[in-house]
């Protein structure tokens, strides 16, 4: 479905310029459950951007298969769920935003999601600001799931919220892979996530993927240093 | 709390002088161009509670109209200024590229000349009463406002729930409206707050330099330039009431628009 090859990104000008991602391939079928791993600065937001073309790449080449409206059949979720929610909008407003062509009874459907992400109709009338971390990332991330994406990409979703509320989104976000079949790109650099919610994993070091590897028998096997160091 | 009832205070003495003026005629004693020839420079008291003047009208009914007329110049232009303001800051801040670097050079040209000049010379060519003085400061007011909302639009474009609006394809004027200029309300009003003083202080100037408001449509300004003359008669309170009118009128202004820009910070 998605299929990135030899893809680079650079910054800067002249002498200042610098690689952040360089040979960058990578591959998600329909309905996949893929992470993708690495420190602070391995490059991993920056190849969601790219991926999400909010960013032009430099070198190579992303092709997603499904035809239409990219932004219906790729989503994305981002870590930090107070800036991607307008403050002065309500829950409602916020998720009648990707709905807005739909037609048909638009309340209803976003009734019928909300319990999905575990809210209610109690929280449609609230301001982000009203709400708790855990419920303000639901809303985010409910919010791109409305327009039933086949690929999620989910940022750092997870990083900022406590270990109760991480169980309830990393559950919430199999249950939708299971249901919807919807391929998920879980970025991330807690390996405990990763290794419980993906079957295939991605580890990226210095803006390069130094391995890929695939769940067998509930556990990756890595053959680079980095990767063995990295799930130790 | 000491600081929120100094506010209160300024809000509403600034309040009650525009409560005022709006309904001058509810609290005038006479008609605002009636003249008296008997009762010419009469001081304040007997029937006339701010007194007369060179024509024998009551300074009270004229105060209040008055106020009438410099704050309506002060509000519509303001109105337009504001309307001028985004229209600009929108487009260059959310274009951005050498769009804005055009846009931002013919601004600094602009703001680099003094606002009185293009006052001057709009006010030689179309020699405007009332609304002619309200486009003129309107159209010379906007500078500021379209720096402010053009560097709003630059800071809030790149938030997160701008990029997801772009992605879940909000028309953009419905981004413009709902995203940013909504997000930008806070500074957009401190800013129009203080284009307000600074209409009133030009109309006032300018009124008391016999360019602006027609003599005959009484103004604070209008008030003042007419009482040049009355002071060295001795005369003072035809100057006196509409110069402390336009003073606490200005600071109440000013006042207002400081503690709100600091409770923003």
């Amino acid at each position: 479905m998605l299929k990135i090859e030899h893809v680079a990104k650079r910054y800067g000008r002249g002498r200042q310029r610098k690689g952040v991602l360089e040979d960058i391939n990578l591959s998600i079928g329909k309905g996949d459950l893929v992470g993708l791993v690495g420190e602070s600065g391995s490059g991993k937001s920056t190849l969601a951007r790219l991926i999400m073309r909010l960013e032009t790449m430099d070198e190579g080449e992303i092709s997603f298969s499904r035809s239409g409206n990219f932004y219906d059949s790729c989503q994305i979720v981002f870590q930090n769920a107070t800036a991607a929610l307008n403050p002065t909008w309500t829950v409602r407003a916020s998720l009648l935003e990707p709905l807005r062509l739909m037609k048909g009874d638009r309340e209803g459907y976003i009734k019928e999601m909300l319990s999905l992400v575990s809210l209610s109709d109690v929280h449609l009338d609230r301001l982000p600001s009203e709400l708790s971390g855990g419920e303000r990332q639901r809303v985010n991330l409910l919010r791109s799931i409305l327009v039933k994406p086949e690929l999620l990409i989910c940022d750092e979703i997870v990083s900022s919220l406590d270990r109760l509320i991480q169980k309830e989104i990393v559950e919430l976000l199999k249950r939708l892979n299971e249901e919807m079949g919807m391929a998920i790109l879980f970025i991330s650099h807690d390996l405990k996530v990763v290794n419980y919610l993906c079957d295939r994993v991605y580890v990226m070091k210095d803006g390069r993927i130094v391995e890929d590897s695939v769940k067998q028998d509930g556990t990756f096997v890595f053959s680079h240093p980095y990767a063995q160091r990295l799930f130790e | 709390m000491k600081s929120n009832k100094i506010f209160i205070f300024w809000c509403a003495l600034f309040g009650l002088i525009v409560l005022i003026t709006v309904f001058a005629n509810l609290f005038s004693t006479y008609p605002v161009n009636e003249m008296n020839m008997d009762k010419v420079y009469m001081a304040p008291g007997d029937g006339h509670i701010l007194g007369t003047d060179h024509l024998g009208r009551d300074v009270f009914t004229r105060l209040l109209h008055g106020g009438k007329v410099t704050l309506t110049v002060a509000f519509g232009s303001v109105l337009l200024s504001l309307v001028i303001g985004v229209m600009y800051g929108s487009v260059s801040g959310y274009v951005g590229g050498w769009v804005d670097s055009a846009m931002m050079r013919l601004l600094e040209a602009l703001i680099s000349i003094p606002s009185l000049i293009f006052v001057l010379a709009f006010q030689a060519v179309m020699q405007g009463g009332m609304w002619g003085m309200t486009f003129i400061i309107g159209v010379t007011g906007w500078f500021t406002t379209a720096r402010i909302v053009r560097s709003e639009f630059i800071r809030l474009k790149e938030a997160d729930y701008v990029k997801m609006a772009r992605m879940f394809g909000t028309p953009i004027w419905r981004i413009i409206t709902g995203h940013l200029l909504r997000n930008s309300v806070t500074p957009l009003f401190v800013v129009t707050i203080f284009n307000l003083a600074g209409a009133v202080f030009i109309e006032v100037s300018l009124s008391f330099l016999g360019i602006g408001i027609p003599p005959s449509i009484p103004s604070w300004g209008n008030m003042l330039y007419n009482a040049q003359n009355d002071l060295l008669i001795g005369a003072w309170w035809i100057g006196l009431f509409p110069g402390l009118l336009i003073f606490f009128t200005v600071l109440s202004i000013n006042f207002i628009g400081e503690m709100l820009k600091d409770s923003r910070l």
